[in-house]
C-alpha cells in the first residue's frame, strides 16, 4: 500500500528522492517573485521525527515501553549504557556481496515554523529564457531546529540485527539550528 | 365492519372475507345515539387475495401478482378491531389495531418485461389512527393521525434465495397536519420549527440471509437469525410542507415536492443509533433541510420491451448538522468525533447532459436468473467555482461540502463536484447452492474468478464518475470557514484511496452478507472485484486543476472476506485477503491534460489481514520540537506545547504485505513490487516487499506496516519566510492539523533493479536485499493558508 499520509507535503517529500526532478535552490528576486502565480498554498508548521519516543521492535528496559501498539512483546536491544539507557532508531541494513552495510539507530527530528507549500507558474528563469513551467515551490522556513538527531553507521553479518555483532563506523550526533533560505521548486525534465 | 379494501386496477380477486350483517337505523333509532362511544367492530377475516393489482401509468403497467394478506400460522382468521368516533369538536377519530398477518406478493413485474423485481412476504401488525376534522376554509385537520407498523419478518427473495429483514417498525405520527389542494396539486402543511408536525421512528433488528435452497423455508418467521446486520434506530421530528402534484416529468405520473426540516434536539434520545455487538454508531442533535424546486417526478416508461420505473430530480438540496458523533463502545455519551455538517446541491446540466435521475428495471444482472433489480442511475453534484475577488481563492456562493467541527472550531472540505452515470444491479447470488449456486470455472482466489459468492451482489457496469474537490477551508466558525483561502488537505484521504481528484470508468461487483467473517457476531461481510479503467486521479491538486496527476490508469482490486464492524475502538474495515494491480500509464506534472510526464508506474500489491479503523480522539497534547507531557517539560527540552482538545479523529491504516514465493496457494501468482519506467525507457523495480515481525518466527506478520493518522483543527505559530510572527486577527493562525506516524517492526526488499532503455537491455541489480527494522516515523504538520 502506497503510504501517502496527507498534505501535498509528504508526496513532495518523497518527490525529492525522484532522480528526474530538478532540484534547484536560489533565493528569488522581486522581479522573480512578481513572475510566480500562487494560487492559495499552505503554511507548514510542525515537526519531522524518527523514533521520538522508541520504536516497535525494540525497547531498551523492562516497563510498559516493552509492549508494541497492539499488546505484543517486543524484544529488549539497549541503544544506550546500562547505566543510562536509551531507546534504539530506525535500522536500515543494505546487503552487500558479503555481509550487510547497516544505518542503525537512526533517531531525531526537525522542528519548523513556517515551511510554504505551493504550486506555481513560472514564465522565465533566472537567466530570463522562457521557462513555462508548473512547479511545486516549497518556501524554507528561515530556521529548521534539529533535535538530538543521531545515527550510526556499521557493517553486519546479518541483515536483520545480531545482538553485538556490529561492526561501528561512526557515530553522528546534531543538535541546535539550521538557517535555511530561499524556496526548493520541483518540476520534471525531459531525460535524454 | 370489516374495512380492509384493495385499490386495484387490474382483476382483482377477493375471497375468503368475513361477512358481517349491517343493518339501517331507523330515524327513532338515529336520535338515541348521542355519539361520545363511537363504534367498536372486531373483525375475524379468513384472509384477503388479489391475482393482480396493477398501477397503469401512460399505457404502462406496473402489477403485483399473486397478493395476498393471510393469518399467522397455526390460525385459521385474523383480528382487527376498528373504532370509530366524532369528538364533539366534529373532529373523526378512525382507529384500528390489526393483529399479526402473514402477506406475500409472489411477484412485481411491469408489463413487457419478462423479469420480475422479485417475491416478498412476511408478517407484519399495525396500529393506525386517522383524525380529521374540516377547517372553514375548505382543507382538512389531519393533526392526531398516527400509524405504527411493525413488520416481524420481511423476506426478499430472488432466485430463490432469501434476503431478510427482522424487527422492522416505522412509526409515523401527525402532531400537526394540515391538507389542501390548490389547482392540481396536494399540500400538506407539516408546522414550523416551533410546532412540530410529524414524529418519525424508524427501527430495523437484524439483517440475515438464507443463501441456500437446501434450507428454504425453515427459518419461518420466528427463528432467530444465526448471522446479522447490527440493528439500526431513527428518531426525528420534521416540519415544513410536502407537496403532491398529478403529472410526472411527462404525461401521467406523479411529482412529489419536499420542502422539510428533519430534526432530533433531544439529548436524551439519539437521532441515529447503529449498534453492532453492542458497540455504537451514534448521532445526536440532528437537523437537516431538504428541499426541491421542481420536485421528484416519478413515471412509468414504456421503452418497447424494456419498461421501467423512472425517478427523476431537477434539482435538490439538502444540508445536515449534527452535534454529537459517536463511534465505537456502548457507552453513548462517550467516543465522540466532534459534529458534523455539510450541504449538498444536486443540479441537471443540460448542456453538458448531467442528469439526476434512477431509473428502476425488474431483473438483476445478465445472467442471473430472471429476478433482482437493475438501476440505471445518474448524477450531478454541484459547486460554484471559486471565488477570489479579496485576491484569495475562497469557496463559491453555492458550495457543496462537509465541515467537521472539532472543539468549537470548523474544517470545510469545500466545492466538491460529481457527475456520473452507470448501472448497479441488484441480485441474490450463492456459491454452493444446488439450483442457482455457482463455483465458477476458476479459483475463488484468481483475479478472473467467475463464480459468484454467497450474498446480495451489487454488480457495477461501466458506471463512467468524475469527482473533485476545491479544497480545505478552517475558522472559529463555519462563516469564518466559508470566507477562508482554500488549501490543500484533501490529500490526507489518500491513505484511505480517496483521492483529492478522480475520473473513473468503474466494474465489477461488491458482494455483502450479514454477520462478522472475524470472530462470530453481527457485522457485514463482502467480497469484491472491481475494476477501475480510464482513470485519471490527483495526488495532489489545487483549486485550479494543477498538480501532480495519475493518468490513463487501470486499477484491479480483489478482496475475499472482507468485513465492517463498530467494535469497542470504533469503525474497522478488515480487508481480508486483497491484492491489487495498479497500472498507471502517465504521471503528469501540472494539467492533467497537457501536464509534463514522470513516465509509467505499476503497483501490485498483495495483503493478508490488513485493516483500517476510525475512531475518535485526535491528536490531544503534542510536544513539537521536543519532548515531554505537559507544557513546562516540553518547554525546558526546547520544545513548544500545543493542546489540541479531545475531539478529533484518528484513522489506522494496517497493511500486512505477505511475502510472495510462499507456498500458501491463495497467495499463487500474486506479489508485492513496482515498477517506475521514466519517459526515457528506464525503468526501476522494487521487487517482492513484505513485513515480518522481525526476530523470530520469520513468517511472522502480525505487526504490519502502519499508518496512523491524528487530524484535528487547531490554532498553531507561524513565522514566514522573515521569521516574523504570522497573525490573523491577532490570534495564531487556525489550521488543518494532521499528526501521521508510519510505524512497522521489519519491512523487507528482496530486490531493486534498474533496467535500460534498449530493447535488449537486462535488469540489473542493484540491492539484492534491504531491511528496515523498528521503524517510528512522525511528522506532526499543521496547515495554514496562506492569504
Amino acid at each position: 500500500m502506497a503510504i501517502l499520509t496527507g498534505f501535498r507535503s509528504m508526496f513532495v517529500a518523497s518527490c525529492l528522492f525522484m532522480p528526474s526532478l530538478l532540484l534547484a535552490l536560489e533565493p528569488l528576486t522581486n522581479d522573480d517573485l512578481d513572475a510566480v502565480h500562487g494560487q492559495g498554498g499552505v503554511y507548514l508548521t510542525g515537526e519531522f521525527t524518527i523514533n521520538k519516543d522508541g520504536g516497535p521492535l525494540w525497547y531498551a528496559e523492562p516497563g510498559p515501553g516493552q509492549f508494541d501498539d497492539f499488546g505484543g512483546a517486543k524484544q529488549q536491544r539497549n541503544c544506550g549504557s546500562s547505566a543510562n539507557p536509551k531507546e534504539c532508531g530506525l535500522r536500515v541494513a543494505y546487503q552487500l556481496n558479503e555481509g550487510w552495510l547497516v544505518l542503525d539507530d537512526v533517531t531525531g527530528g526537525f522542528a519548523f515554523e513556517g515551511l510554504t507549500l505551493r504550486t506555481s507558474y513560472i514564465a522565465t528563469d533566472e537567466k530570463g529564457d522562457a521557462f513555462d513551467k508548473e512547479v511545486v515551490e516549497i518556501g524554507l522556513p528561515k530556521q529548521v531546529r534539529s533535535n538530538e538527531f543521531r545515527y550510526t553507521l556499521a557493517t553486519s553479518s546479518s541483515g536483520t540485527w545480531v545482538n553485538n555483532a556490529d561492526s561501528r563506523i561512526l557515530s553522528v550526533r546534531q543538535d541546535g539550528t539550521i538557517n535555511m533560505q530561499g524556496n526548493l521548486l520541483l518540476f520534471p525534465v525531459e531525460v535524454p | 365492519m370489516h374495512t380492509q379494501r384493495w385499490i386495484s386496477f387490474g382483476g382483482v380477486l377477493l375471497v375468503s372475507a368475513s361477512s358481517q350483517a349491517m343493518m339501517l337505523l331507523d330515524d327513532e333509532s338515529m336520535a338515541s345515539v348521542t355519539g361520545q362511544s363511537g363504534l367498536v367492530v372486531d373483525t375475524q377475516s379468513l384472509g384477503v387475495t388479489a391475482g393482480r393489482v396493477s398501477f397503469i401509468e401512460d399505457g404502462q403497467e406496473l402489477y403485483l401478482e399473486g397478493v395476498a394478506v393471510q393469518p399467522v400460522d397455526g390460525q385459521s382468521t385474523m383480528n382487527t378491531v376498528s373504532t370509530v368516533q366524532v369528538d364533539a369538536d366534529g373532529r373523526l377519530q378512525l382507529e384500528i389495531a390489526a393483529a399479526a398477518r402473514r402477506f406475500a406478493i409472489n411477484e412485481i413485474k411491469m408489463a413487457g418485461s419478462p423479469h420480475s423485481f422479485g417475491r416478498v412476504f412476511g408478517q407484519y401488525r399495525y396500529d393506525s389512527k386517522l383524525h380529521i376534522k374540516g377547517t372553514n376554509d375548505g382543507r382538512f385537520d389531519l393533526s392526531g393521525s398516527e400509524l405504527d407498523l411493525q413488520v416481524d419478518r420481511l423476506f426478499w427473495r430472488d432466485n430463490g434465495l432469501d434476503w431478510i429483514i427482522d424487527d422492522l417498525r416505522t412509526f409515523v405520527g401527525l402532531d400537526h397536519a394540515i391538507m389542501s389542494f390548490d389547482d392540481n396539486r396536494l399540500n400538506l402543511d407539516l408546522g414550523t420549527e416551533q410546532n412540530r408536525g410529524l414524529r418519525l421512528i424508524y427501527q430495523v433488528g437484524g439483517v440475515g440471509l438464507d443463501a441456500t435452497h437446501v434450507s428454504q423455508g425453515e427459518l419461518g418467521m420466528n427463528t432467530p437469525l444465526s448471522d446479522s446486520f447490527g440493528d439500526l434506530y431513527l428518531n426525528l421530528q420534521a416540519y415544513g410542507s410536502v407537496g403532491l402534484k398529478a403529472g410526472g416529468a411527462s404525461g401521467e405520473g406523479l411529482t412529489f415536492l419536499p420542502a422539510l426540516t428533519l430534526i432530533n434536539d433531544d439529548d436524551a434520545t439519539p437521532a441515529f443509533r447503529y449498534t453492532d455487538d453492542g458497540n455504537l454508531l451514534l448521532a445526536r442533535n440532528f437537523s437537516g433541510t431538504y428541499s426541491s424546486e421542481s420536485g421528484f417526478t416519478l413515471d412509468l416508461v414504456n421503452n418497447e420491451a424494456d419498461p421501467y420505473m423512472d425517478i427523476r430530480f431537477a434539482d435538490f438540496d439538502f444540508a445536515f448538522n449534527l452535534e454529537d458523533l459517536v463511534l465505537g463502545g456502548t457507552d453513548p455519551n462517550a467516543n465522540t468525533i466532534g459534529s458534523l455538517g455539510g450541504e449538498f446541491h444536486f443540479r441537471n446540466d443540460p448542456i453538458n447532459q448531467r442528469f439526476n435521475y434512477l431509473q428502476l428495471r425488474p431483473g438483476g444482472d445478465v445472467g442471473m436468473q430472471n429476478k433482482g433489480i437493475t438501476a440505471d442511475v445518474s448524477w450531478n453534484l454541484v459547486s460554484d467555482p471559486y471565488d477570489d475577488n479579496e485576491g484569495f481563492a475562497r469557496p463559491g456562493q453555492m458550495n457543496t461540502f462537509v465541515s467537521v467541527i472539532d472543539d468549537g472550531n470548523y474544517v470545510l472540505f469545500n466545492g466538491f463536484n460529481s457527475h456520473g452515470s452507470g448501472r448497479v444491479t441488484l441480485d441474490m447470488t450463492s456459491m454452493n447452492d444446488p439450483i442457482v449456486g455457482n463455483q465458477g470455472t476458476r479459483s475463488v482466489y484468481a483475479s478472473d474468478y467467475d463464480g459468484h459468492f454467497d450474498g446480495l451482489r451489487m454488480g457495477f457496469r461501466n458506471i463512467r464518475g468524475s469527482y473533485s474537490f476545491s479544497g480545505v477551508t478552517v475558522g472559529r466558525s463555519e462563516a469564518e470557514a466559508r470566507e477562508s483561502a482554500l488549501m490543500g488537505g484533501t490529500e490526507l484521504l489518500l491513505s484511505l484511496e480517496v483521492f483529492p481528484a478522480y475520473d473513473f470508468v468503474l466494474n465489477g461487483h461488491m458482494t455483502i452478507r450479514p454477520g462478522n467473517v472475524i470472530g462470530g457476531g453481527q457485522g457485514i461481510t463482502w467480497n469484491t472485484d472491481l475494476f477501475v479503467t480510464e482513470a485519471n486521479a490527483a495526488l495532489t491538486v489545487d483549486e485550479n486543476g494543477k498538480g501532480v496527476w495519475l493518468t490513463d490508469t487501470n486499477y484491479d482490486m480483489h478482496t475475499r472476506d472482507g468485513s465492517l464492524n463498530i467494535t469497542e475502538d470504533g469503525l474497522r474495515l478488515g480487508k481480508g485477503l486483497t491484492w491489487s494491480t495498479l497500472n498507471i500509464g502517465d504521471i503528469k506534472f501540472g494539467d492533467k491534460e497537457t501536464g509534463e510526464s514522470l513516465g509509467s508506474f505499476t503497483l501490485q500489491r498483495l495483503e493478508d489481514g490488513s485493516s483500517v479503523s476510525v475512531a475518535s480522539g485526535g491528536a490531544g497534547q503534542v510536544c513539537i520540537g521536543g519532548s515531554g507531557s505537559d507544557a513546562s517539560s516540553c518547554a525546558a527540552s526546547g520544545g513548544r506545547f500545543e493542546d489540541r482538545g479531545e475531539q478529533g479523529l484518528t484513522v489506522k491504516v494496517n497493511a500486512k504485505f505477505v511475502q510472495a514465493g510462499s507456498d500458501v496457494s491463495r497467495y499463487a501468482g500474486k506479489a508485492n513490487r513496482f515498477t517506475w519506467t521514466q519517459t526515457n525507457g528506464t525503468s526501476v523495480s522494487l521487487d517482492n516487499f513484505s513485513t515480518s515481525d522481525g526476530a523470530g518466527d520469520p513468517t511472522s506478520n502480525e505487526y504490519g506496516m502502519n499508518a496512523d493518522l491524528a487530524i484535528d483543527v487547531a490554532p498553531t505559530r507561524v513565522l514566514d519566510q522573515n521569521g516574523d510572527r504570522v497573525k490573523v486577527d491577532g490570534q495564531d493562525p487556525l489550521g488543518f492539523a494532521v499528526l501521521g506516524r508510519v510505524h512497522f517492526k521489519q519491512l523487507n526488499i528482496d530486490n531493486l533493479t534498474l533496467t535500460g532503455s534498449g530493447a535488449g537491455a537486462t535488469p540489473q541489480t542493484l540491492v539484492s536485499g534491504l531491511v528496515i527494522q523498528n521503524a517510528n516515523i512522525v511528522t506532526n504538520l499543521t496547515a495554514t493558508p496562506i492569504r
